[in-house]
């Protein structure tokens, strides 16, 4: 019997380790061994060593391709042969208590972390306790022991102490480490690595010795001999460790240790262990599992947090903002996994350098390539398939690109003659390119490129398209130790077109077109021990095509139409502080100016001031003219956090923040439609201003593993937008009209228990929330339910939401994801009358009633090629099915006249189970 | 295999892919609100009210008119005037009111009472101008009024009569004892059909200088309709209503359009200002209003309209058959058939037969329209 790490084999390899684990793991370490090896290849010489003894060899064949054995054995044991056999090769050998016996190449490996590696499946979990991570942590120092000598006397801080600070890395790809914590033992003060994975603290001179801890939960340490200020780059080994990260960071001991509330890190990592449809890794569906972040159905990736409406959400993709986050019409959500790097959402809190949406912040940092080796990857799913490649392009420049696409119009052309859908298409694709060029220690320019396009189409009659298009220009300056700035240049676009074709004479082309430029520039000041500061400004301008609609061919008698463009700046100047009080307090508190101006040229409806907005009460309109400012709005956005530690895994920590939003999205759909417009504040739309108040629990239990947190929140909203009984959002010239000024609130409380590490790990959470609309009273024109509060669209008060990840080995792991939610609101005709000389159909309340619960239920497998560094790719597996119950989960529910009678539909978008298997690849 | 890839992708992709018949729960109060309509006139014209209930969403019938209700009207000063109940749910009271009062409605049931707010009646201004106007070959017709401070939200509705006629003219009938064709007392070729107007027709004066709205749209008479093929009269009644009652009737209008598919919105409704008495929160469906409400009628004749080529799709297929001597008992005497004109050969004197068609091309009321001459009626005058 005979195994390798080969891909192909892991399963068989997964499979006898359960079966025979239990029956071998006796005492092989004396076990002798006799017979002639004579001329065998070193495979033979293994296999026949298991025959004849409970010895089971790991190995890569590749490591001994020439290796042909001649040996004698009597009653000799194993090491003694090994060491004879390895004597003059660079092979290296280990063995186990279990009598596994790994051979590498190059190099050796440690007994202590590979012993984990192997554990058989049946093993309960055993959490390493701090005694443990004491020994790992004086071995690997042992390993890194060399004296580092850094600054000179001559230049410190104060006269004890220096600043260290310089760039942690990845020894394996090159790339920044985020949110490592640095520290030196037996001293006080920490700090962790910013975004850029740079670092800055205040040590005592001499002798230290200091521990970078990753959140992988691995340390690396360096013995430093500091005399002055001074630079120490570092890069971690994050590639082994990697095997043993938890599923989900959230920042582990940021947890306790931020000020901000409400801030949700996903790494890569655990994204992937989250059962995805068709096996893409889904940053949005990644999102929506974290307690707070609901989603109304299946096929919207537009997502809702913490009440708030989905175009409050605000997207980011390297400073890039994205409006339609999504694929086939919510399917996939339109990042490239492989491109990322990092996902952070801000729930509350939102940093002061962030505005303009209501609700949160999505903030996708991708990948500018690593500086070590050029590197790829990719996958090929069932529909879909991806690429991407990084690395250095000289000494100073690295780049990282990468693209999508589907196939599935092939599955289409399958189906039989009479389906209503053979003439379906639906397809998409997108790219990414990003690079990043130092032009010297100071100076660092980075490039950020991203374009999707989608298009759809039911029948041949109509077709669908949308494109995101996106690119800007950043440059980080380093002006002094203290001062860091950022400024950032980019276009913003987004797209999307109908096209009528089947009937010539009513062909027509409707297309809607949002641009924003935007201007940023940020700075960071370390002031000194207890303050941070960053200031800076944000300018977006918009410049949106609400809608036109054109004839198509020579024949169309489709009249044109073309509601008007509009424009609008909105500029925002910030200060924000980080403020570290005592080691136990921890305040964040900033404050944001933000103007908007709507602008010419444009032609303004003009209604009497203290009458109801409708085609009866239009007095005239109003031109005006290129640049000339029509309306300003000015208001202050408020952003305060604090933590207090109670001790070092507990936490109390509260925020307030006031936002503001300028951009409307129109939409009667709860989710993102690809067919949805934006509209800008002007005149008659207020811009929509919200504040939210939470208060936050947070306690963590065996050395940070249980990660344990309650938060509460109250939103409130105003000024947002709701629409009156039938309106019409496309095409109309007075959307004013059809749009009441509505007021929101919104509270919960979401309960999490998370466990971070170990063979099992993952999360539950309950979060029980309401949001509530209510048209506001000032509002002239229909109150909708007689001015009472209703629910919104997304209101769903409970949900339950599970992940769990079982890790039988390091690379194979299963995982499930289970979530309940109440149904979300509809508004239901429930009777019909006569009035007006008419048929009239009676509706319920709005949001009167919900459509039934949704349940739902995951599995997935992932299967992990070996770990060895150096090999041609390294490749992984995964699959699974969505939705195992089958459960016909209603998306929407819709009326329409049959016969004569009005009958109801429920419609379900994947209400059978989905199996879907993905290989990935990387090289 | 190729058959489980395509129910894949089915699945996957198509949004249709599992449409349910979903028929929610609704409990019995929810389909039997009560519906109240009308207006409370204290000007000379009559003041009408229509009370019914609605009807389950999935039903055949819309409305279920209420027969038994006790329905007044009280002045908020003075007065109680008690409907006069008229059947299939309409009640009814003659005669002006005291002008210097709000009133309002109140409906008794056996075990609950409804009562409108009380509303300060409007004076209608009087309909200033009804015209027509050929667009697009139809024929559109306008009307225009002038608004004050206290009437700037209108509400128009109308009743459209016209006459048309059969193809064919009887002027016999056969009678069955005689056994032979006597002249008819009554010719059926001329009716006189009427409709009146589903549409909410709607605007406010306020957007306009001096608050007069000129040229609101009423109706469009379409092309070729049958309408305008003889003589037609339109009544248009013009009522001043209050900002609310404004928004009440604009939400009706739109609730009116299709219902939709999936992306279209599912609309709420706005109640009025009626209410239960015992119990608040019970909705009920209707607003009233109360003033004076002004009428105009006009008349338009197919010369106006000329060319208009009115028609009558009933009447493509009317046929004039002869019908033979020995067959008139059996053709006429069951009445299928209606005698035109004897048929007497080219040359002969004998008349041998008789021209003949079938009721439905002679006999106008077939279609529904009556013979009477409306009161109202003017003929065209040269």
């Amino acid at each position: 019997m005979k195994r390798k790490y080969g891909i192909l084999c892991i399963w068989i390899a997964f499979i006898s380790l359960i079966c025979t684990g239990h029956v071998q793991a006796q005492e092989a370490e004396n076990k002798l061994i006799s017979g002639l090896f004579s001329g065998v290849s070193f495979e033979r010489f293994a296999q026949m060593v298991e025959q004849r003894s409970p010895y089971q060899f790991f190995f890569d064949p590749e490591d001994i391709p020439e290796l042909s054995i001649n040996i004698n054995a009597y009653q000799n044991t194993l090491p003694q042969l090994l060491n004879q056999l390895f004597k003059d090769t660079d092979l290296h050998y280990v063995i186990d208590t279990e009598g596994r016996v790994f051979v590498t190449k190059g190099r050796g490996i440690t007994l202590q972390g590979a012993e984990k590696l192997f554990m058989p499946a049946t093993e309960t979990d055993t959490l390493p306790t701090g005694e443990e991570t004491g020994k790992e942590r004086e071995e690997r120092s042992f390993a890194k022991n060399r004296l580092w000598q850094i600054g000179s006397a001559a230049r410190s801080e104060t006269p004890t102490h220096a600043r260290l600070s310089g760039l942690v890395t990845s020894f394996e790809s090159g790339e920044p480490i985020i949110g490592a914590v640095i520290y030196a033992l037996d001293h006080e003060g920490r700090t962790i690595t910013d975004d850029d994975g740079l670092y800055s603290i205040l040590l005592p001179k001499g002798r230290i010795t200091l521990v970078i801890q990753s959140f992988g939960a691995y340390q690396e340490q360096r013995q430093v001999n500091l005399l002055g200020d001074g630079t120490l780059n570092i890069a971690m080994d994050d590639n082994i460790i990697s095997l043993m990260e938890v599923t989900v960071t959230s920042e582990k001991s940021a947890n306790i240790e931020r000020p901000e509330m409400g801030l949700e890190n996903i790494s890569m990592q655990s994204m992937r262990k989250i059962p995805a449809v068709l096996g893409e890794v889904d940053v949005l569906r990644a999102v929506i599992t974290l307690p707070g972040v609901q989603t109304v159905g299946e096929a919207s990736a537009g997502f809702n947090v913490r009440g708030g409406a989905a175009d409050q959400n605000l997207i980011l993709y390297n400073n890039a903002t994205i409006y339609n986050p999504t694929h086939l019409f919510g399917l996939f959500s339109a990042f490239n996994p492989d491109m990322m790097e990092n996902v952070d959402l801000y729930k509350a809190g939102v940093p002061v350098q962030y505005g303009g949406r209501l609700s949160s912040v999505l903030d996708v940092k991708g990948k500018f390539g690593n500086k070590e080796k050029l590197e790829g990857g990719g996958g090929i799913g069932l529909m879909t398939s991806r690429l991407y490649l990084e690395g250095p392009l000289g000494e100073k420049t690295t780049f990282a690109a990468g693209g999508r696409s589907t196939y599935s119009n092939w599955l289409f052309g399958l189906m039989d003659e009479e389906s209503e859908f053979r003439e379906s298409r639906a397809s998409f694709h997108d790219l990414n390119l990003n690079m990043s060029h130092e032009i010297n220690k100071n100076n660092i320019l980075k490039f950020s490129g991203y374009w999707s396009q989608d298009a759809f189409r039911f029948d041949l009659d109509t077709a669908f398209a949308y494109s995101n298009q996106n690119a800007n220009l950043s440059w980080t300056h380093y002006f002094n130790d203290k001062l860091e700035g950022e400024m950032t240049i980019g276009h913003d676009r987004y797209a999307f077109s109908i096209a009528g074709e089947l009937d010539p004479l009513n062909a027509f082309d409707f297309g809607f077109t949002m641009n924003q430029s935007h201007w940023r520039t940020h700075f960071n000041y370390d002031l000194d021990d207890a303050h941070n500061v960053s200031f800076g400004m944000n300018h977006v301008l918009y410049n949106l095509s609400p809608g036109s609609i054109l004839p198509q061919g020579q024949e169309s008698m489709v009249i044109p139409e073309v509601i008007g463009r509009e424009r609008g700046l909105e500029s925002a100047f910030y200060i924000g502080d980080e403020y570290e009080v005592n080691s136990k307090l921890l305040l964040n508190g900033g404050v944001r100016l933000v103007m908007y101006n709507y602008l010419g040229p444009n032609t303004v409806n003009q209604y009497p001031a203290t009458t109801i907005r409708s085609e009866g009460t239009l007095i005239g309109q109003e031109n005006y003219g290129t640049g000339e400012v029509i309306e300003t709005y000015l208001g202050p956005e408020v952003r305060f956090s604090a933590r207090y530690s109670l001790d070092n895994f507990t936490a109390i920590k509260a925020g307030f923040n006031t936002n503001r939003q300028h951009v409307n999205m129109l939409t009667n759909t709860a989710a993102i439609a690809p067919t949805d417009t934006w509209k800008l504040s002007d005149p008659h739309i207020r811009p929509q201003t919200g504040n939210q108040v939470s208060l936050g629990y947070f306690k963590n239990y065996k050395n940070n593993i249980i990660e344990t947190s309650v938060e509460v929140y109250y939103r409130s909203m105003r000024n947002l937008v709701d629409f009156g009984s039938g309106a019409n959002l496309i095409l109309n010239e007075s959307i004013e009209q059809d749009i009441l000024n509505t007021e929101g609130q919104a509270y919960g409380v979401e309960l999490m228990a998370k466990k971070t590490s170990g063979k099992l790990n993952g999360w539950i959470s309950y979060t029980y929330s309401r949001s509530l609309l209510r048209t506001s009273p000032q509002e002239l024109g229909e109150m909708i339910n007689d001015g009472r509060w209703y629910p919104s669209n997304f209101d769903q008060p409970h949900d339950i939401m599970l992940v769990g990840n079982w890790e039988f080995t390091k690379r194979i792991n299963t995982s499930i994801n289970a979530n309940y939610s109440t149904g979300r609101p509809i508004t239901l005709p429930i009777a019909k009358f006569e009035y007006g000389g008419a048929e009239r159909v009676f509706f319920s309340d709005r949001n009167d009633h919900r459509i039934p619960d949704y349940f739902r239920v995951d599995i997935s497998f992932n299967l992990e090629g070996n770990h060895k560094i150096r090999k041609l790719a390294h490749a992984s597996w995964s699959a699974g099915i969505y939705n195992v119950l089958g459960r016909a989960n209603p998306y929407s529910v819709y009326f329409a006249p049959t016969n004569g009678v009005l009958q109801g539909y429920q419609l379900s978008i994947f209400a059978q189970p989905i199996p879907f298997i993905t290989y990935n690849f990387k090289f | 295999m190729q058959q489980r890839i395509t129910h894949i992708g089915i699945a996957i992709l198509l949004l249709m892919a599992c449409r349910e018949p979903y028929e929610p729960e609704l409990s019995s109060f929810d389909h039997n609100i009560l519906v109240v309509e009308g207006y409370i006139d204290i000007g000379e014209s009559p003041t009408q009210f229509r009370i019914s209930r609605t009807n389950p969403i999935y039903g055949e019938v819309a409305s279920d008119p209420q027969t038994q209700a006790q329905v007044s009207i009280e002045g908020e000063r003075e007065g109680i005037w008690t409907l006069h109940n008229q059947g299939e749910g309409i009640y009814t009271l003659e005669g002006p009111l005291p002008q210097n009062q709000p009133y309002r409605l109140t409906i008794n049931f056996e075990n609950s009472s409804y009562a409108s707010a009380f509303v300060e009646p409007i004076l209608t201004p009087e309909i200033g101008r009804i015209n027509f106007e050929k667009s697009n070959g139809g024929m559109k017709i306008y009307a225009s009024t002038q608004g004050n401070e206290e009437a700037r939200y209108f509400l128009w509705g109308y009743e459209e009569t016209w006459i048309y006629r059969t193809p064919f003219v009887s002027y016999f009938e056969y009678d069955l004892e005689l056994g032979d064709f006597v002249n008819r007392d009554q010719l059926l070729y001329q009716c006189w059909d009427n409709e009146t107007s589903t549409r909410v027709i709607m605007e406010s004066s306020e957007k306009y200088e001096n608050n007069s709205i000129n040229n609101k749209e009423l109706l469009e008479i379409p092309v070729n309709s049958e309408k305008l093929g003889q003589r037609y009269s339109i009544l248009v009644r013009q009522r001043a209503i209050d900002k609310d009652a404004f928004a009440f009737w604009e939400n009706i209008r739109r609730n009116s359009d299709d219902i939709g598919d999936i992306f279209s919105p599912l609309p709420s409704f706005v109640r009025g200002n009626i209410s239960n008495l015992n119990q608040a929160e019970e909705p009920v469906i209707g607003y009233v209003s109360a003033g004076i409400s002004t009428e105009k009628r006009i008349f338009i004749d197919r010369s106006d309209a000329h060319p208009w080529n009115a028609i009558i799709p009933e009447y493509r297929a009317c046929l004039v058959d002869t019908i033979s001597m020995e067959d008139y008992e059996r053709h006429f005497r069951v009445s299928i058939n209606v005698p035109l004109y004897e048929w007497c050969g080219d040359f002969s004197a004998v008349c041998t037969a008789f021209l003949a068609t079938t009721r439905n091309c002679t006999d106008c009321r077939m279609r529904g329209g009556t013979i009477d001459r409306p009161s109202f009626w003017e003929d065209l005058s040269f």
